[in-house]
């Protein structure tokens, strides 16, 4: 039976684009490429900062919103989980997957998960801090206070 | 060695702002998608329930543009007038339509970009386009006034 489904909107999504873009620059330190995804893995805003890293940072943060959206857990909590797989995020064979910092999973207060947010271009520590600050900018923005 | 002039995110946000407002209407399905001078992306986005077709569409008309230096009519004009079919040109990622995406310049001419609309029919993606880049002009390293 068909049914409607909370789905990520663009004001949201850009509230917390513009939140981790402020919160890249304040911390001061390298380029860096953030993308935030709906519940499948479709991307609803992404920017990339000039002189972001070629060869990782597009990728993994598109990787990271995409693991921690269909996952269904932050990308930090997934390598938790992979680490003693066989072959660890290989294992998946999915060639999109992220096992690291970075990461955050979209989840609104009756457990439905609309999308995920994935930051790359410094430390997985610092990428993940970012992602952090836009989970908690976009969750705000939903709720009505 | 030489200066070479690189699409800011803050430009690149102007630009997909200003063809958000270009178009006026908040319910219309429509993805913008600017991307560098090599056709890596710098700025997505997408208003609610803008369908997949169009915002694959938006990013590969601004990769068409960004990689062959030229608007889309322009490209496709000079293609039919030299009797090659797209395919000929042999990239995958370019896209045959006519309307709806530019190149963005910086203050010196340089191709710095291109910004890329898809959702509404093919003329009003051209215009969205054309506005955006009118009230969003990309000053580009160096041009600030």
């Amino acid at each position: 039976m068909s049914h409607m489904r909370k789905t990520l909107g663009l004001a949201e999504t850009r509230a917390a684009i513009n939140a981790m873009l402020a919160k890249a620059r304040d911390m001061g330190g390298r380029p860096v490429a953030l993308v935030v995804c709906d519940d499948r893995g479709d991307v609803i805003c992404q920017i990339a900062m000039a002189g972001v890293n070629a060869a990782l940072a597009r990728q993994n943060a598109f990787k990271k919103a995409y693991t921690s959206a269909v996952m269904r857990i932050d990308t930090q909590g997934f390598e938790e989980r992979v680490k003693d797989m066989p072959g660890g995020v290989a294992y998946f064979g999915n060639p999109s997957f992220f096992a690291g910092g970075g990461g955050a999973v979209l989840v609104v207060g009756d457990g439905t998960v609309i999308g995920g947010i994935g930051v790359s271009g410094r430390t997985n520590e610092e990428d993940e801090e970012i992602a952090q600050t836009g989970k908690a900018t976009l969750l705000a923005s939903l709720s009505p206070a | 060695m030489y200066d070479r002039p690189v699409l800011d995110v803050d430009d690149a946000l102007k630009l997909v702002d200003a063809a958000l407002a270009a178009s006026g209407d908040t319910k219309q399905p429509l993805a913008i998608a600017v991307v560098d001078d090599i056709g890596d992306w710098t700025a997505f986005v997408c208003t609610d329930g803008t369908p997949s077709f169009n915002r694959e569409h938006a990013r590969r008309k601004a990769y068409t543009a960004a990689i062959t230096g030229r608007d889309l009519q322009e490209f496709v004009t000079a293609r039919t007038q030299s009797g090659r079919l797209l395919a000929d040109l042999g990239n995958p990622r370019f896209i045959g339509s006519a309307h709806g995406g530019v190149v963005v310049k910086d203050a010196a001419g340089n191709v710095i970009g291109a910004l890329g609309v898809s959702g509404a029919t093919p003329e009003e993606d051209e215009r969205i386009a054309r506005a955006a880049l009118t009230a969003a002009p990309v000053l580009g390293a160096g041009g600030a006034a």
